[in-house]
Formats: C-alpha cells, structure tokens, sequence
C-alpha cells in the first residue's frame, strides 16, 4: 500500500509492517496505524493515516546506557508479549532547540514486534521524566556510542 | 459529574467490567485500587495530561528542528 509521510514523501509500504497501536498514543488516541521508519541513528514513528503527525524516537537504551523498563504485567498481557525478544522499546524525543532536545524516557513505547503491536506505557520509575535531556555530541558519549556502533 | 459516598473497601463498578475500590483513607489521601480489563489504559489524571502535552509538543513542525536532530545524531542532511 501505499503511505503519505512527512519526510520521505509517498512511500510504498508492507502492510505486514504496520504496527497497531490499539489504543492510540495519548493525544492522537484516534491514530492507530503507525510505521517505523529507520533515519540514521534515530527513527521516525509516522502515523499511516495522517502524514502530519509523526514522532522522532530512540532507542533510549542507546541514548542513555542504565536506561531500564520494567514492563508491567498488565501491560505486557495487554500487548500478548510473552517474551524479551519479541519486545522493541522506543522513547519519543522532543526538540526544543538544536541544544535541548529532551526524551521522553518515563512514557515508552513498547512495541510487541512478533503481533506488531504497540502501546505508551507510563512507568511507575521515580529516576525518569517526561523530558530527560539528551547529552548532546561533543558534551558526552552518549550518541557517539550508537556511532561506533554503526561504523 | 456523578459524586457517590463510599467507605473503606466499598466499591463503585463502572460498566460490567471495572470495579474502583478505596483501599485506605488516609491524611487526605485516598487510596484506589482498579480492577479493569488489560486493554483499559489506567493513568493518574494530571500525568496523562503531562504525557498529552509532551506527545503534542513532540510533533515535527520545523525543518530546522528536523535538522537540528539529524545532526546531534550526526546524520547528513537529507536533500
């Protein structure tokens, strides 16, 4: 099929590759089909039925090494995980300025790749917020880590 | 809003399959325990509003924003 979005302009698309996210994200509960698209580095969680509305994410185990989620186990009924590996989490990032960009590392996304399933899951972790900023390249190894990674 | 009166370990059931119970009562504080389905998202309100806001706030509205990630992240810029 083919998908409109925001940054890599009309897309043809798998429909085996679109993730349900059956209650929406808070704020666009009325979005329910997202795709994944994969930047360098980052993603882009864009939604299938409205172009406009798309997230840049992360892999907050990447951007912050120590990062942990507990998954509770209504939530992980809720998404049918059954186990680790089929799980992908996400966090959203939000760019203020090319200085603050902050992530989003209390309200995950996790993602149930084996049923393509997604849900926004509040934590109940004192350590993290709603906006964690992001050590920028130069300022830490955070990013730099995902670099050598890649390279 | 509807406002009901409830003790100690009473309930009040919302539609055939939520029940909302008070656990405790204590120095102004009200403990609730909810039994709902797995597929009921449950949030304290005032976080679901946070989380509403940053979700909002996180939307791509500028190409220099855009650009600004792609190079913390250290990526080219696309054309």
């Amino acid at each position: 099929m083919r998908v409109a979005t925001r940054y890599f302009g009309d897309i043809e698309v798998d429909e085996g590759k679109i993730l349900l996210f059956p209650w929406g994200i808070p704020g666009f509960e009325h979005l329910r089909r997202f795709l994944l698209l994969e930047d360098r580095g980052f993603f882009w969680l864009q939604s299938v039925d409205d172009k406009d509305v798309v997230f840049a994410v992360c892999d907050p185990f990447v951007c912050f090494p120590g990062y942990e989620v507990e998954i509770p186990t209504a939530e992980c009924e809720a998404l049918g995980i059954t186990k680790s590996d089929e799980v992908i989490v996400l966090a959203i990032m939000n760019v203020r300025s090319p200085q603050d960009i902050g992530v989003n590392l209390l309200a995950p996304l996790v993602i149930n790749c084996t049923l393509k399933m997604g849900k926004q899951i509040i934590l109940e972790d004192e350590r993290y917020t709603l906006y964690h900023p992001l050590v920028l390249r130069g300022q830490g190894d955070a990013v730099d880590a995902r670099h050598n990674k890649e390279d | 809003m509807l406002v009901i009166t409830r003790r100690i370990n009473e309930s009040i059931r919302i539609g055939e399959n939520i029940e909302v119970k008070v656990v405790a009562i204590e120095r102004g504080k009200v403990r609730l325990g909810v039994l709902a389905p797995p597929d009921v998202p449950i949030y304290r309100e005032e976080l679901y509003r946070s989380l509403v806001q940053k979700n909002q706030e996180a939307l791509f509205a500028s190409e220099e924003m855009v650009h600004a990630l792609k190079e913390v992240f250290g990526n080219a810029p696309r054309e």
